[in-house]
């Protein structure tokens, strides 16, 4: 029979294992976060870019902004994040020819579709340039204000597919390494990602055109021939006559009809300061016509609006935000002849994003798991059992 | 603890020499030889990738088997531990990229080897097993630095030629493919390097030396 002691001992030594133990990793702490985070991809991407060289050291006045089409490469694994994902977009300077690299590092972590550019912990953006005679990089930014947003997102079996859409400043502190002072240079880009398929695709289950301009986008560092799209990212709308846009601030770099030389580039020949940046339609969701119901699809963010459109089943929709499960009164214009008539400011009445809390979707469970855990605990019970058959 | 420590490695020690101490050369010709130990140095080029990587390559080759009787050709069952350190570079200029693929592998399979003369015989090697390729690009002069790590099925394939030196010793020389068959068709390193993923081609082709001991 034993006696109390070695029964007290049992239960003192078990409580320390349970305590080691959990305090090991065996107890540890886990969270279900949606596919948006858990998912690993990578893939080609084009990104519509405006870029605004607003402020450069020694100029008097910020050179014109120019519009840049580039293939991207997106992929989460080489994010800095533990749940992150990588876009990096490489294109030429029109003019100079120099290299301008455009890397943005999202960090998914809380199922968060929106990221502010001051806010490093979940957004690093970085703008180079590089000298093409010497190789120098002399221009280096790093992201300091703006704000991203994940559009769209579709994710099917082995494939995914998104758009992200906002705009970014990037400064570079200079050579005195120290911020707001004279030798800054800033510059802000008005980007859109989007994925090769884009989402409304993956989410179709079946190739559907993207509901951006069907501008081939060519693979850097050489750029789209086929001038015959021109997609706008003020306005949303697309001109077919290459050169010509219907508002007539803008005109390519050259108009010889047989396509847009010098790259995917357009200069905007108007004053800079005469846009209204506020006004840029970072809400403009245009594309959230889309198939719903495609039972591959599974989205976390809201079953029933996958691509951001609730019950959406317009496939008329390029450019506009019809819905056919919200009256056409919504505001949603089929043609998108510019953003004030079309999905502009607030969205598309039921065609916002609906993300639900990031809560939702970490529901903090305990579970055991972890050999690291496991291993003292089997060495802990095995003592116990050692102990026990001694005296005994 | 110690001393039972020394008392089974002796023992081992000892079954492994007894045999040899036993037996004289001679006997052991005419018993045959069933075990080989094979290492293999030599450069390999890494076409599965796109921007060409190449570099030296090595492998450790163990193997058990023998010949049927009346039968010329002896049949191994094989186990192939590879490495490669693959180097290569894409673009120029300013787009120049630099990547460094480490590549690792294991496989089991069968040989075959056939005698072709005296001492000259002919080697089939296939086996199927799994690669691991780590890499890393350096971009735009040191501006950018990525790493990624990708792992696939592996299927080799090896011919080659042998010697028999000795009764324990051949040297020999061979060509290798290994095979990654689901490496991710999208390799990310080298997107991001500029070399676009179509350009990758199947195989990695390896030309080898091969030093073999018979046991």
């Amino acid at each position: 029979m034993l006696s109390r002691r070695p029964v007290a001992q049992r239960l003192l030594i078990g409580a320390f294992a349970i305590a080691t133990c959990t305090a090991l990793g065996v107890r540890s702490r886990s969270t279900h976060a949606s596919p948006w985070v858990k998912s690993e991809f990578k893939g080609p991407a084009r990104a519509a870019l405006t870029i605004h060289d607003s402020v450069r050291p020694g100029a008097e006045s910020p050179a014109l902004p120019y519009d840049v089409y580039a293939s991207t490469v997106y992929g989460t694994e080489v994010s800095k994040f533990g749940h992150g994902l990588f876009l990096k977009t490489t294109f030429d300077v029109p003019n100079t020819e120099d290299r301008a690299v455009l890397i943005v590092d999202l960090n998914r972590t809380g199922s968060r579709t929106t990221w502010d550019g001051d806010d490093g912990a979940y957004l690093k953006g970085r703008y180079y340039l590089v000298a093409q005679r010497t190789g120098q990089v002399y221009f280096d930014a790093n992201a300091t204000s703006g704000e991203l947003k994940l559009e769209k997102i579709a994710i099917a079996e082995g494939s995914i597919g998104f758009r992200i859409r906002g705009f970014l400043e990037l400064t570079d502190i200079g050579d005195d390494r120290i911020i707001d002072t004279q030798d800054d240079g800033v510059t802000e880009i008005e980007l859109v990602f989007e994925t090769i398929p884009p989402p409304e695709a993956v989410a179709a289950g079946a190739p559907q055109p993207s509901p951006l301009p069907s501008v081939d986008y060519c693979e850097w560092p050489d750029c789209y021939e086929d001038p015959g799209y021109y997609y706008d990212p003020y306005d949303a709308y697309y001109d077919p006559s290459c050169g010509h846009t219907s508002v007539g601030y803008s005109y390519y770099d050259y108009d010889d009809g047989t396509g847009c030389d010098g790259g995917d580039t357009v200069i905007e020949d108007d004053d800079p300061s005469s846009y209204d940046d506020g006004s840029w339609d970072t809400d403009s969701s245009d594309g959230c016509s889309s198939d719903s119901g495609d039972s591959s699809y599974y989205d976390d963010y809201d079953d029933s609006s996958y691509d951001g459109c609730d019950g959406g089943s317009s496939s008329s929709s390029s450019s506009g935000c019809s819905d056919s499960s919200s009256s056409s009164s919504s505001g949603c214009s089929d043609s998108g002849s510019s953003s004030s008539s079309g999905c502009g400011g607030s969205g598309c009445e039921g065609d916002t994003f609906d993300q639900a809390p990031p809560e939702s979707y970490e529901a903090n469970t305990l579970k055991l798991e972890g050999l690291i855990g496991w291993g003292p605990m089997l060495l802990l019970f095995g003592l116990v059992l050692a102990i026990h058959r001694r005296r005994d | 603890m110690r001393k039972q420590l020394w008392t089974v490695l002796i023992l081992l020690a000892a079954l492994v020499a007894a045999p040899a101490g036993q037996a004289s050369a001679k006997q052991a010709a005419k018993r045959g030889s069933i075990f080989i130990v094979e290492g293999h140095a030599g450069y390999t080029l890494g076409s599965v990738f796109a921007e060409d990587p190449a570099g030296f390559g090595a492998r450790l080759t163990l193997g058990v088997g023998g010949k049927f009787k009346g039968w010329p050709t002896r049949f191994y069952g094989i186990v192939n531990f590879s490495t490669a350190a693959l180097t290569g570079t894409y673009g120029a200029g300013i787009d120049r990229a630099e990547t460094e693929r480490s590549w690792f592998g294991w496989s089991v399979g069968l040989r075959m080897l056939s005698p072709i003369a005296r001492n000259l015989r002919f080697l089939t090697d296939l086996s199927i097993g799994q690669a691991k390729v780590d890499s890393e690009a350096t971009i735009l002069a040191g501006s950018e630095r990525y790493r990624t790590e990708d792992d696939g099925l592996l299927v080799e394939i090896g011919v080659g030629l042998q010697y028999r030196l000795t009764f324990n010793f051949s040297l020999g020389a061979r060509i290798d493919v290994a095979i990654p068959t689901n490496l991710d068709s999208f390799d990310l390193l080298g997107e991001l390097a500029g070399a676009p993923s179509g350009d990758g081609g199947l195989m990695n082709p390896s030309f080898l030396i091969t030093a073999t001991l018979h046991l």
